[in-house]
């Protein structure tokens, strides 16, 4: 068999699976519990802890910072002040809004590591990292796990420490890092707490919202360097954390794992920076026209009409015709059309774009509230050329019922 | 119209002419009937009875009580028997009285899930009971796919998605694998050589997280006919598996003709084509408005009957009475053409083969195969095509120039009496299983206690351990690699790493429309050659070979490509052999290079080759199984050695043409190579290797039967009707009789 297997081997293992070094035997005789000892040992941070469940054991590490340290040298709690101001602020339905009752305390800043990039039932977790901000200290606390026999005692402790009512703040967490948790917590519900439902705020999709025109691409790093100034050094890069982490898992060193660590703190403190950071510009309503602007359309896919009505009002400069007929539309949705219909007038007569609907709802506003039914009808007429094939029909019954309109009301003016 | 009048008066036609070499009758038989069973949900019954279902057949019950009775079934029936019922019937029931229950269907082909979906949504709509059945593919809305992990209770699906999509992913369907009561997989026959050794492991990977969910479920399989369903059911899915086969549908009389058109070029042994006489023999039914049914091999030929036969009934019915069935058509086509032969506006449907499996587009009248469809199986199938219960049908085989196609005119008997052919699988291929055992170990870490089919597999375990594939901690093996491994294992192409066909007609539309194995692509797409996919034939215009890409280009012409192989073979392990008088046969592993040297362009319709050319491409090696004959090496001084060469080549030609027919396997899943001296036993040897690495069971298969291929090729021979040798059987020589020769030869061997 053996002879076989190396036979056909070039068929078994592909490139995209290197081959590496045979491992070296681990010394067995060792018991557990020494092993987890002389791991711990051979790394020289004093920060990690040995945490047992039955006779698995995992590694916890904590650290604290004071809060100038992380808030580029300010004293103040500027996560707390943040989440006072949302409290105070008219926003509704907004996905980063804590509701009234949360504190900043509860929000917990998360990020994990894996064993490959693409989730699936294979795909182990193998460093949870989280940062909170309690009183005036910063604490990380990370768990990491010593070898996939030991998943139980991973999640035992990850769910017990961090209690049931959080909020998670995280980077792509809603469709990576927490389905990803979901999936391996299966293997190992029978033994560890519930995953609780906890409230998640997703800051990719908000920083895609808010940056995805000004930067190259929404990656953290590039977020770090350009939004927040944060200039990481010596950084392992996350890419190479699989294979750094199986490094780790064959020879037992835990310094492989060490520039993972790092890594991964950086990650989750970043986390808090950037939601304070887009937090802000969305309730200061942006700090130039096109983010207020990305900030109104925002607030319009949450439906707070009245939010993104404010922000379009901000926006005093001439500004694009989309914005200018999604701000007409608000007004309209508000019942306000003194201020809807010369916006509408004012896109269609630009003939850029959107020239089309604003055409249409101008028409509409003519008929419905000015019952200026010949001007609505010349509005129609010009607007056949621009018409889109899918259209024709309602554009033409439209046209057909206005004139009808004109010829009764002159009838009835005969 | 003229009514069944004029049928007979057509059919009695035909009989007499002298180009019908065959004609059987397959008598008609009554229905069976069977009662409903007393445990029958009484809605079921009702609504049963409100389609007009007022009893069961036979075959219908008999899997309806086994399933009951906890076994594992393979239902064996014929096209249009009401096979779906044998596994509706059972599920539904199931569902209808415990909500929990789940069920899993697999159909090899996404077009086939819609159909059965659309079928059981509307019964279910009319049963007016919550039942979620929901198809799992690639064009499944993201919206909806958590609805269905969650809530659906019939989940329909192909191999390839459970493989990559459903089983790497198995947490989010917790409630399917925890409650699957049944796996439903129709069309068994398809799944056979290296697609069904892959199904087979998939199915294994299935059962193994449906064991680690705490469910044990039931199989219900449905195959077309072919010699060995109870055996192919219970190696691909590892269970003890209960035969029914006693069809109780009615059939009407079926004529079945044999038509060899006439020959055209004597001493080239040339006949008319037969595209143009099916087209003839349609229009002689299409006339006379009778339902016609005709297959063609490619969609090339589909095209240019259809618009023959458009042409011929113009006048009478208009153009949109006959229509073309191509693969991938979209259930609305479908429908439309169904309708359309219900309500009698559609005359005539031409077809590819894709028509074949399994889809109902009604029955026809007149079935007019052009060419034999290459095994008895799916001849069945598409013979199945003709007939509506109760009503006489015909259906006529025009045989083309193949070899195979002039046996079939010459030994109808074969047809007719031999059993169908045997679908093998071997799902412990080494290579199939570590890719398997790989995705396994993905999805679930191995317990040293485990077993995954036959194998042992610790072993196995250890050797991906060493490689750093998998990681072995306190007794179990996990996965610790950063691939995703079912994205890196295809089920339907042979090996791993393929070469991309890549479609550039249109340069504004460049397209992937397919993917080869390494080895077929050296002799399928090298430079000029024509590659047929689904039956368009495209010319390959560059081969990137580092790249593993070939550029083709859609064209139009009468010949296709063959690849001339310098093939090496070693012998590595003898496993078994055993003489055969001052002969002997033997089987075991073998390392095969291939280099292709030159190809052929090789005319359609007779195989006449009309030019050729160099390929330029490295040696490849691959490590497989082969079967051999080895000659007495006095032979080799009898009539010379340049002689025996040549016989010796005859012979390989003759296997090619018979092995795919004999194993009921593609034309590329077995090569022929010979070696005059061959280097483990210095003697003249024949070789039949599997062309896939670590081999999939066909060269076994051909090692013990090898006296009957032998004795079969002696027949083949003996049929055709050249003098001295042609290409539909042994080639041809301008100085030898190469007929004579290997006719001798064989003998020679025969025991």
């Amino acid at each position: 068999m053996k002879e076989k297997l190396n036979r056909l081997k070039k068929h078994m293992i592909r490139a995209d699976e290197p081959a590496r070094e045979p491992e070296q035997p681990v010394d067995v005789s060792l018991s557990i519990e020494k092993e987890a000892q002389t791991e711990q040992e051979k790394w020289s941070s004093s920060a990690m802890e040995i945490c047992w469940f039955e006779d698995m054991y995992i590694y916890k590490r904590k650290q604290t910072y004071s809060l100038p340290s992380i808030f580029n040298k300010k004293e103040t709690n500027e996560l707390k002040e943040i989440v006072n101001e949302w409290a105070a602020s008219t926003i509704t339905n907004h996905p980063l809004t804590p509701d009234g009752d949360t504190s900043e305390t509860d929000l917990l800043f998360f990020d994990t590591e894996t064993t490959g990039l693409q989730g699936g039932a294979g795909t182990t977790i193998f460093l949870l990292g989280a940062a909170e901000v309690k009183g005036d200290q910063v604490v990380v606390t990370q768990w990491l796990l010593p070898g996939p026999e030991h998943e139980v005692a991973f999640y035992y402790h990850f769910l017990t420490d961090i209690g049931t009512d959080r909020k998670l703040v995280t980077f792509n967490g809603k469709s990576f890092d927490w389905p990803q948790v979901k999936t391996r917590h299966t293997f190992v519900k029978d033994n560890v707490p519930k995953l609780p439902a906890f409230g998640h705020f997703d800051l990719l999709h908000a920083a895609r919202r808010l940056f995805k025109d000004r930067l190259p691409s929404c990656k953290l790093s590039v977020i770090e360097n350009d939004i927040l100034g944060v200039h990481r050094e010596d950084d392992v890069p996350g890419y190479l954390a699989p294979m750094l982490y199986f490094d780790y898992l064959k020879s037992g060193d835990l310094s492989y794992v060490e520039g993972i660590l790092e890594h991964n703190e950086q990650d989750v403190l970043s986390l808090i920076l950037l939601y304070i950071d887009i937090s802000r510009r969305v309730i200061t309503r942006g700090r130039d026209e096109t983010e207020t602007g990305a900030i109104a359309k925002w607030h319009e896919a949450n439906r707070d009409f009245r939010s993104a009505l404010s922000c379009y009002e901000k926006i005093t400069s001439p500004a694009t015709s989309e914005l200018m007929f999604r701000k007409a539309c608000l007004y309209k949705k508000c019942g306000n059309t003194e201020q809807a219909l010369p916006l509408f007038a004012e896109v269609y007569r630009r003939s850029e774009s959107y020239a089309y609907q604003a055409g249409i709802e101008y028409a509409k506003q003519l008929e419905h509230k000015v019952k200026d039914y010949i001007s609505a009808y010349n509005v129609c007429l010009h607007l056949k050329d621009s018409c889109p094939s899918a259209e024709w029909g309602e554009l033409d019954k439209r046209t057909k019922r206005l004139r009808e309109k004109i010829e009764k009301s002159e009838m009835n003016i005969s | 119209m003229f009514g069944k009048h004029s049928f007979e008066n057509l059919i009695n036609e035909l009989a007499a002419e002298p180009q019908v070499v065959h004609w059987e009758e397959v008598p008609s038989k009554e229905a069976v009937y069977a009662s409903f069973p007393a445990s029958l949900d009484a809605r079921l019954h009702a609504s049963l009875q409100t389609r007009g279902i007022s009893s069961l057949y036979t075959h219908q019950r008999d899997a309806y009580d086994f399933i009951q009775g906890g076994k594992n079934i393979v239902a064996v029936t014929p096209t249009a028997s009401g096979k779906t019922l044998c596994y509706n019937l059972p599920v539904v029931n199931d569902i209808v009285n415990d909500a929990s229950a789940r069920a899993l269907y697999l159909f090899p082909t996404k077009a086939l899930a819609q159909d059965q979906k659309n079928e059981l949504n509307e019964w279910i709509e009319q049963l007016n009971i919550p039942i979620n059945s929901y198809t799992y593919d690639g064009d499944t809305q993201p919206a909806i796919r958590q609805k269905i992990r969650k809530a659906g209770h019939i989940v329909i699906t192909n191999p390839d998605m459970l493989h990559s999509a459903i089983l790497p992913h198995h947490t989010k369907w917790v409630s399917l694998f925890e409650n699957l009561k049944y796996i439903v997989i129709d069309e068994l026959h398809t799944y056979r050589g290296v697609f069904g050794s892959h199904v087979a492991n998939v199915i294994r990977r299935l059962k193994r997280l449906a064991a680690y969910y705490g469910s044990d479920p039931q199989f219900i399989t449905t195959s077309a006919t072919i010699a060995n369903p109870k055996e192919l059911a219970e190696t691909l899915t590892g269970k003890e598996i209960t035969l029914v086969d006693n069809n109780g549908a009615p059939r009407g009389k079926k004529h079945f003709a044999i038509y060899n058109p006439p020959v055209v070029h004597s001493q080239m042994n040339i006949r008319r084509s037969a595209s143009k006489d099916s087209t003839y023999l349609a229009e002689r039914f299409l006339k006379e408005g009778i339902q016609t049914i005709v297959f063609a091999k490619s969609r090339v030929r589909v095209e240019v009957i259809l618009s023959h036969l458009q042409e011929l009934v113009k006048k009478e019915f208009g153009q949109k009475s006959i229509q073309a069935y191509r693969g991938g058509y979209l259930p609305g086509e479908r429908r439309n053409i169904e309708k359309g032969l219900r309500n009698g506006s559609v005359k005539g449907v031409v077809s590819t083969n894709a028509l074949e499996l399994g889809m109902d587009i009604g029955q026809l009248q007149v079935c007019v195969m052009t060419g034999y469809p290459g095994s008895i199986a799916s001849t069945w199938q598409q013979a199945g095509r003709a007939g509506r219960r109760n009503e006489e049908s015909l259906v006529v085989m025009v045989a083309g120039a193949a070899p195979i196609d002039q046996y079939m005119t010459q030994h109808p008997e074969y047809f007719f009496s031999a059993s169908p052919e045997h679908a093998r699988i071997h799902p412990d291929n080494l290579v199939i299983l570590v890719d398997h055992l790989k995705c396994a170990a993905y999805e679930l870490p191995f317990t040293e206690e485990e077993s995954f089919g036959e194998e042992e597999i610790s072993e196995i375990l250890d050797f991906l351990n060493e490689e750093g594939v998998l990681h072995k901690r306190a007794g179990k093996w996990y996965w610790m690699d950063q691939a995703f491994p079912a994205h890196n294992v295809s089920l339907r192409s042979a090996s791993q790493e393929n070469v991309v066909i890549v479609d550039q007609t249109v340069p504004a539309n460049v397209q992937i429309i397919g993917e080869m194995d390494r080895f077929s692509a050296m002799t399928l797409l090298h430079e000029e050659a024509i590659y047929l996919h689904q039956g368009t034939q495209f010319q390959v215009e560059e081969l990137d070979w580092e790249e593993k890409k070939a550029y083709v280009k859609e064209v139009d012409v009468e010949y296709f490509t063959d690849a001339n192989l310098n093939v090496r073979l070693y012998v590595l392990d003898i496993d078994q052999y055993r003489e055969m008088g001052k002969h002997a046969a033997g089987f075991g592993d073998v390392a095969v290079t291939i280099m292709p040297s030159l190809f052929k362009k090789l005319k359609l319709s007779t195989y006449e080759t009309i030019g050729s050319g160099p390929i330029h491409l490295p040696q490849e090696e691959i490590h497989t199984q082969a079967s051999w004959l080895e000659l007495d090496d006095e032979m080799l001084y009898t009539d010379g050695h340049d002689t025996f060469e040549k016989a010796l080549l005859g012979i390989s030609l003759l296997f090619e043409h018979l092995v795919p027919v004999f194993t009921l396997s593609d034309r590329s899943d077995v090569h022929v190579a010979y070696q005059v001296k061959a280097d483990h036993s210095e003697r003249p040897t024949i070789f039949l290797y599997d062309h896939y690495p670590g081999g999939i069971g066909l060269a076994k298969q051909l090692y013990a039967h090898i006296e009957e291929l032998i004795a079969e090729s002696i027949e083949l021979l003996h049929a055709c009707a050249c003098s001295r040798g042609c290409p539909s059987c042994v080639g041809y020589d301008e100085f030898e009789d190469m007929k004579g020769l290997v006719l001798k030869l064989l003998q020679s061997i025969r025991p």
